[in-house]
């Protein structure tokens, strides 16, 4: 097995074979990524795309000093932001079987579910309860959150991936999950 | 209340399971005398378990094989790709499976021809080595075809490596036949390691990914008179006992050859 570091410089010297594998071993978490941010197949797809194509043209800029996913997953957060910048486009593409609730504004969205045990246990719906509140938290706030919850990332790996103070990481994460608690307190049994 | 922020610092801390015995208990001693960080604390507790049972769809079995080859199309619509970019797509890599018979008499045959082939090569000059045409034929398998390229990258080498300092003229230099040999060759080193198994042939692939860089290395002169880059990537090859390692490789190769040429023949014989 090579590692990222050798696989890099090959790749930086010309080699294709060596790019691709360095591709294969890492398209599945840019594109995770991709898909937690944008919530949507074909935007992961396109986003993660532009993140590949984007680490071939600064191949040269990795130095090895932090991990190549950790490259990767700062080069698909800053992508992410600026097409947010860029097109404003819409965070979460709703599904139309549930429930119509106005997005985005975080404060009117309260769906009708009954609070029914078998209904909550249904994986798709708590993942829609996720993905729905997710809505709700801005652009950082999302970065911390999704990195810690879904690709657990340890604290000091996810300032060093945003370029933000620990500090920073750790108040951004009590906020996030505060307001994801809030959006999903309906569920909360007690 | 003062203290409120700096717990809930803390309360992120025990989340994550980054937290000494100290700071705990000073969170734990916190939470009982306010009661506004302990909401807080067990909201964060149920959003951060909640959260947990998150998702993804699954996608087809086919999906990261056409990510890669929509990537490898946009790629190659670039106008700047560089010497050897040519993503290369294969299925399945085949695998080699060595069948070990007859192992020690083998050894000491292919010993002699590995040492004859040896003696032969070396009273080449360099020059003739890169006019041979025959780079590009087909090879029935992966075993000939590595042999064929370590032989190729090995005589490379020699060629190169044997360029005496003392000697004129003066600076080493390299052919441009020699460059694009190298060129030619990273395809085949790249390709290869790809094709072969990781585990059962593992010091071979390692072999090729050394070669490879060295390849790359030669490939990507700017000059072929540039003394410095040149004598470095000869010391290259000296630290990585590269031409020694292709030697034995070529040995073991020719080993797995002739044992499944000896099994062939013995079946025949049994029929
Ligand atoms: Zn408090």
């Amino acid at each position: 097995m090579q590692t990222d570091l050798e696989l890099v410089n090959k790749a930086r010297l010309g080699s294709g074979a060596a790019f691709k594998e360095l591709v294969r071993q890492h398209q599945q978490i840019v594109y995770n990524l991709a898909y937690d941010l944008t919530g949507s197949r074909e935007d992961a797809q396109d986003l993660s795309q532009d993140v590949f194509i984007r680490a071939f043209e600064r191949l040269d800029s990795f130095r090895g000093e932090s991990r190549f996913s950790s490259w990767l997953y700062r080069i698909t957060m800053n992508m992410w932001m600026n097409n947010k910048k860029r097109k404003n486009f819409q965070v979460l593409k709703m599904s139309d079987s549930l429930e119509s609730f106005s997005d985005n504004t975080g404060k009117s969205y309260q769906p009708n579910y009954p609070d029914n045990p078998e209904v909550k246990a249904d994986m798709a719906m708590i993942n829609d309860h996720i993905t729905r509140a997710m809505t709700v938290l801005s652009a950082k706030e999302k970065s911390v959150f999704v990195l810690r919850q879904f690709h657990d990332q340890g604290l000091d790996e996810i300032a060093n991936i945003l370029g933000i103070s620990l500090g920073t990481v750790k108040s951004t994460l009590f906020r996030s999950l505060k307001k994801m608690q809030k959006q999903l307190s309906f569920l909360q049994s007690h | 209340m003062k203290n409120c922020h700096k717990i809930q610092s803390l309360m992120i801390d025990a989340l994550t399971g980054e937290i000494t015995a100290e700071q705990q208990q000073l969170l734990n001693e916190h939470l009982q005398t306010c009661a506004s960080c302990r909401t807080d604390y067990e909201h964060i507790l149920f959003a951060n378990q909640f959260t947990r049972n998150y998702t993804r769809p699954a996608v087809t079995a086919d999906f990261w094989q056409k990510s890669l080859d929509d990537l490898q199309a946009a790629l190659n619509q670039r106008p700047k790709t560089r010497l050897a970019f040519s993503l290369r797509f294969k299925p399945q890599p085949a695998k080699i499976s060595p069948e070990r018979f007859f192992k020690p008499i083998i050894a000491v045959t292919a010993l002699c021809i590995i040492l004859c082939s040896a003696f032969y090569h070396f009273s080449k000059k360099p020059d003739q080595v890169i006019n041979d045409k025959t780079f590009t034929s087909d090879f029935k398998n992966i075993q000939n075809q590595a042999m064929r390229c370590l032989e190729q990258s090995k005589l490379l080498l020699l060629g190169f490596s044997n360029y005496d300092q003392e000697e004129l003229p003066p600076s080493p230099a390299l052919s441009e036949k020699q460059v694009q040999m190298s060129r030619e060759l990273i395809t085949r080193v790249s390709a290869l390691q790809n094709d072969l198994d990781p585990v059962a042939q593992k010091k071979l692939v390692q072999l090729l990914s050394d070669l490879e860089v060295i390849l790359l290395q030669i490939a990507n002169l700017d000059s072929l008179h540039d003394t410095r880059s040149i004598e470095i990537i000869q010391h290259s090859v000296d630290r990585k006992s590269i031409l020694f390692k292709i030697n034995m490789e070529e040995l073991q190769l020719l080993d797995e050859k002739l044992e499944s040429a000896e099994l062939k023949t013995s079946k025949k014989k049994e029929i």
